[in-house]
């Protein structure tokens, strides 16, 4: 039997960065990974070689903001390995039916001129909005950086600078309140707070959604920073796609000695005295783990799908229906676009510039109408009678990723995994087939070809991917592409559950990592870091602990923009 | 010029029991109640006088649950003046569409065991689940007794079994976390966690709702405890219904030496130097308040309409923009509906029996039903294509609030205040007419025929009122019933705002009580209460403090059905 010091199930995004960590400390590692590519929810493809040769998609990840929060890409020098990221700005472009839209910059002072052609009562409280968020973020960046249960990690990140942050937003004990009070609200009520009209409020809304709950939901209103992050640290995209990342890692990995193999879908945890040793893959070949078997998947699929019952119960009795019965999915998935283009979109209705075609282009048009989006999910409804949607036009930044003159289109829909009242037909049962997803699909275009009227005559081809698709393709539970529900009821220490939260199982040597561990699902690295750290510490506490007091994080925000 | 120690805005339940406190200690006290009667939302009606003469409605509030977590009751002794409170069991019913049925009773075994009917393992969890809220409720009940920023009140209110309440729950770090967990998460997330019956999910979904806010709304799981204090202490009405427990109060003020004066509509509040002196009423006569005014209406009305912005801004420049724009409003509130019947309704597909109708009846099919109940009002949309609601028939407990052999509906139904679409129409610009009120109760009224088929041909009489109607009757801010939304945000040290928590304001011997305050809307008497401790604490601390450690709350939970017993 082939043995490794460390088995990785999947190779996404995560697991890639927490291999290079253990490379680097010097383990080898074997990652095994479902699809016939790595990348997981990070990757490239031409999902249309016959309509569409040459057109290069992005089927899920593409806006990248929180791996610029932590030191992954500067730690692993990955620009050494080919990775170079394109800066968007402007960062988010959304029109609105009124004929007003919000242009928003990687400047905030420039984002605030935008507005004030409209309302200057609302541009000047952007800027104390902004502000505000961006110290949040500043504060929490170490806490970001840390596995959630450990304090001395913590304290270790915090430099005078996020010190600062903290303490300007906590004050006095009334400030403290208000902040927990800011914490608990929603994105809506915050919104609500600070501004009056509705082009603004209406693409902070869809942004702070993003995080994926109806800005109606309370304790949501840190989806704010899916905005602010966008000026500070910024909003790029790998050159070539997001699969440029995971490129990049799989490089880092493999000169590094490790080993990924494609196209071995992990069918068991091998289990010993309560311990983890091994994993079987499809068609019986075992690999061995000596010191530890690290989850890329999340914990409700490794515990309940990979692990025997009996193995569970023996380390934790209430572990399989806390996990299958605790952990909140609220439907909300995604249905996902791809077009391929014979010209770029045009915004005839808002003084078209090609600059709106560089960041996220949202089509929100009301708070009510996100609230619908996001809603009706939730209740297992299409939000399809008028859809609001984030699109991007990679091709805007990015010439490289369509045949010369093209270009493409990804558009995120969100929509419900199990359609209500569809139980048991469609694929899996969720209620989708193709017929369906095609329906919506033209619906989504339609409202987008109402701003940029020069679509529709413009699709060369189109690639849909139902929730029920994107699901099976990912294998997530429940289509859910953040693995579990991102809401502050399963974030931090509570991400996937307290008793898993610090990237250990009661599962000796088995360690979780990936989108369902803190801080969570998109693209940053953070997950696959922290994991590695925490097994370095149980290898090598007291070296590990120096070490990383030395080096805190010295390096974080900014730097890969000045080194670009 | 009339002078008293304390002028109280609104005579509310609140506003009586604060009174009832001060004149305890010894303060004159003026209320001043701008409806002809007193009592806010806890009034008893005659309001169908021509076409249902003898019927007694309840307009606002009617099963009691939270003044049962405080010593109100017992501490004013409020059965010798006249208050008797009428226990319910079962205290819920809700039929489903498939036959099946939850029948609450108070008893947490009877319970199980009609659970258990359907689904054993559902009848466990149950058991487990009240359990569970019980504890915690039981740890709440210091925080809903103080004022919630003084930790010294709250740590003299923990008892010896509170604390061991509060460390059952709380346990160990993980278990610490999973607590906090479940205050973060929604009603919905709760309840798939532990059930699997639609059954019993609903109604439980839809008491949970009842804090105003869609099951899926996180950080408000805590509405698990609507249910859990049905079982211990237990729910109850006052016999002639909530107006009775206004009048005990009113009774108690006035044999205090308390004078409460209705129709008088105050318009200002009087600020001399920085400090509240007193206020004025609608016809222009102005009263003065020696050591404090204290209003029962919410801190938005009383510092955005009766105050000069000047006075305001100098004591603190930010408020006003605060209380303006931070504080939340879900758009959702009740529209009304009360009936007088010739019999009682007869759940004739669920094996009727009348003891159905002496607690809460709920028309909640499904948690997804309860949802788009909540969730409709907040996108402004009216929830009356498939009605649920909550449903009394007081006059199966308590035969008294009507002609002999005679009944009345109480009927509850979500709606938003303002309508989408039709701002600028209707009442107040909120999009109500009379001809949509009556046209959504219509809807209303069939969806409850359909469990109950007897109704429609046995009705005497209705009242409607809508949302906009409710508002302009209360003087609630947006026909908000609880002054402020109860979403965790602005609870406890949240409520309604960090700098203005403690029933204290910037503006001296101004005080708040009532509904947006804690521990909040309902019907609890603890706003009343811990205000005017706050008020005796800041007026002769150390006397009140040393009574405070010795009083305690001795005498809470139990004790009112022990005495009537």
């Amino acid at each position: 039997m082939e043995a490794y010091d460390v088995v990785m199930i999947g190779a996404g995004h995560n697991g890639l960065v927490c291999a290079a960590y253990l490379l680097n400390a010097g383990y080898s590692v074997l990652l095994l990974e479902a699809r016939s590519l790595p990348g997981g929810g990070a990757t490239t493809e031409e999902l249309l070689p016959k309509e569409a040769p040459g057109f290069k998609f992005n089927p899920c990840a593409l806006d990248h903001l929180f791996i610029f929060l932590g030191s992954v890409i500067q730690e692993l020098e990955l620009h050494k390995y080919g990775l170079k990221y394109l800066l968007c700005d402007p960062v988010v472009f959304c029109p609105h039916p009124d004929g007003k839209y919000f242009l928003a910059h990687k400047s905030v002072e420039k984002t605030c001129l935008e507005i004030a052609r409209y309302n200057h009562r609302d541009a000047q409280k952007y800027s104390e909005y902004a502000n505000y968020w961006l110290r949040f973020v500043g504060s929490i960046i170490p806490y970001f950086n840390a596995p959630p249960k450990s304090i001395v990690d913590l304290v270790g990140n915090y430099d005078l600078k996020k010190l600062q942050d903290l303490f300007s937003l906590l004050g006095g004990p009334n400030q403290t309140l208000d902040l927990l009070r800011t914490m608990l609200t929603s994105p809506m009520d915050n919104l609500n707070e600070y501004f009056d009209s509705e082009f603004i409020k209406a693409p902070l809304a869809r942004l702070s959604a993003e995080i994926s709950a109806p800005p109606s939901q309370k304790a949501m209103s840190f989806g704010a920073m899916m905005m602010v992050m966008r000026h500070d640290p910024g909003m790029a995209r790998p050159q070539g796609g997001t699969g440029a990342l995971t490129d990049a890692l799989v490089n880092c990995v493999t000169s590094k000695g490790g080993v990924i193999l494609t196209n071995q879908r992990v069918e068991k945890v091998l289990i010993d005295n309560g311990k983890a040793v091994g994993v079987r893959v499809n068609g019986g070949k075992e690999y061995r783990a000596n010191k530890g078997v690290f989850s890329n998947i999340d914990a409700k699929r490794l515990f309940l799908q990979l692990v025997d019952a009996s193995d569970v119960d023996s380390a934790d009795a209430n572990l399989r229906e806390r996990l299958d019965r605790r952990i909140a999915d609220n439907n909300e998935s995604i249905l996902k676009i791809d077009l391929a283009l014979n010209e770029p979109l045009r915004f005839e209705h808002h003084e078209h510039r090609d600059e709106y075609l560089i960041g996220s282009i949202l089509i929100a048009d009301s708070v009510n109408h996100v609230e619908k989006a996001h809603s009706d999910c939730t209740q297992g409804k299409i939000p399809d009678d008028d859809p609001s949607m984030y699109l991007a036009m990679p091709t805007g930044l990015d010439p490289s990723m369509a045949p010369q003159g093209k270009h493409t289109a990804w558009i995120e829909f969100f929509a419900p995994y199990n359609i209500t009242g569809a139980e048991g037909t469609g694929l899996k049962g969720t209620g989708w087939t193709d017929e369906l997803k095609n329906k919506v699909a033209d619906r989504v275009v339609e409202k987008l070809a109402e701003y940029s009227p020069n679509l529709k005559h413009s699709i060369i081809a189109r690639h849909v991917e139902s929730p029920a698709e994107l699901g099976e393709r990912l294998g997530f539970f429940k289509g859910n592409y953040y693995h579990l529900d991102m809401t502050l009821d399963q974030m931090l220490c509570f991400r996937p559950l307290p008793e898993l939260a610090n990237y250990t199982t009661p599962i000796e040597n088995l360690y979780l990592t990936g989108a369902g561990t803190h801080p969570g699902g998109s693209i940053s690295g953070l997950p696959g870091r922290n994991c590695a750290r925490v097994f370095l510490h149980h290898e090598k506490p007291l070296q590990q602990t120096l070490k990383e007091a030395g080096n805190s994080i010295k390096s974080a925000i900014g730097s890969v923009f000045q080194g670009g | 010029m009339q002078e008293y120690d304390v002028v109280i805005i609104g005579a509310g339940h609140n506003g009586l029991v604060c009174a009832a406190y001060l004149l305890k200690a010894g303060y004159s006290v003026l209320l001043l109640e701008k409806r002809s009667v007193p009592g806010g939302a806890a009034t008893t009606e005659e309001c169908l006088p021509q076409e249902a003469p003898g019927f007694k409605f309840n307009l606002c509030a009617i099963d009691h649950e939270f003044i049962h977590l405080g010593p109100v009751v017992q501490e004013l002794e409020l059965e010798k003046y006249g208050l008797e409170y009428l226990e319910c069991d079962p205290v819920v019913f809700c039929p489903h569409p498939d036959g099946k049925y939850f029948l609450g009773h108070k008893s947490l075994e009877k319970t199980c065991a009609g659970i258990a009917r359907y689904n054993e393992r559902d009848a466990k969890k149950y058991a487990e689940f009240t359990d569970y809220w019980q504890r915690a409720l039981g740890a709440m009940i210091p925080m809903f007794n103080a004022p919630p920023k003084s930790v010294l009140d709250i740590l003299g209110n923990y008892d010896v079994t509170k604390i061991k309440d509060l460390f059952s729950v709380i346990g160990s770090p993980n278990k610490t976390l999973d607590f906090v967990r479940n205050m973060l998460t929604s009603a919905e997330d709760l309840l798939n966690e532990w059930f699997d019956e639609e059954f019993l999910k609903a109604p439980l979904a839809r008491l949970a709702s009842e804090l105003g806010a869609p099951p899926s709304q996180k950080t408000i799981a805590i509405g698990a405890i609507m249910m859990a204090m049905r079982h211990n202490p237990g729910m109850a009405r006052p016999r002639g219904g909530t107006g009775a427990l206004v009048q005990a109060l009113v009774n108690l003020v006035i044999s205090k030496g308390g004078v409460i004066l209705t129709d008088q509509h105050v318009s200002k509040v009087l600020i001399d130097n920085g400090r509240a002196v007193g206020v004025r009423v609608a016809n222009g006569k102005e009263y003065r308040a020696k050591y404090g005014v204290i209003s029962n209406i919410d801190a938005k009305r009383v510092f955005l309409q009766l105050m000069d912005k000047s006075d305001v801004d100098a004591v603190d420049a930010e408020l006003r923009e605060r209380l303006e724009r931070r504080i939340v409003n879900n758009n959702e509130t009740i529209l009304k509906i009360d009936l007088a019947l010739d019999e009682v309704p007869r759940f004739e597909r669920y094996e009727h029996r009348n003891e159905y109708l002496i607690g809460s009846v709920l028309i909640a099919d499904s948690v997804a039903h309860v949802e788009q109940a909540h969730s409709k009002c907040t996108l402004g949309e009216i929830p009356d294509s498939d009605p649920s609601m909550y449903v009394v028939v007081p006059t199966v407990l308590d035969p008294s609030m009507a002609p002999p052999g005679k009944h009345t509906v109480w009927i509850e139904f979500f709606a938003p205040y303002q309508i989408a679409g039709a701002e600028g129409a209707g009442l107040n610009g909120t999009g109500w007419t009379d001809e949509l009120k009556n046209k959504v109760a219509d809807r209303v009224v069939d969806k409850l025929a359909e469990y109950a088929p007897n109704l429609k041909n046995s009705i005497i009489a209705r009242r409607v009122e809508s949302p906009a109607e409710l508002g302009e009757r209360l003087g609630a801010y947006k026909g908000n019933y609880y002054h402020v939304d109860m979403t965790l945000d602005q609870m406890v040290f949240f409520r309604p705002l960090p700098e203005i928590a403690n029933y204290k304001t910037p503006i001296e011997n101004l005080f708040l009580t009532g509904a947006g305050t804690h521990p909040g809307g309902s019907i609890s008497g603890m706003p009343g209460r811990n205000c005017a401790r706050v008020f005796l604490q800041s007026k002769h601390p150390i006397a009140q403090t040393l009574k405070d450690a010795r009083d305690s709350i001795k005498s809470t939970v139990e004790s009112v059905f022990g005495i009537n017993k």
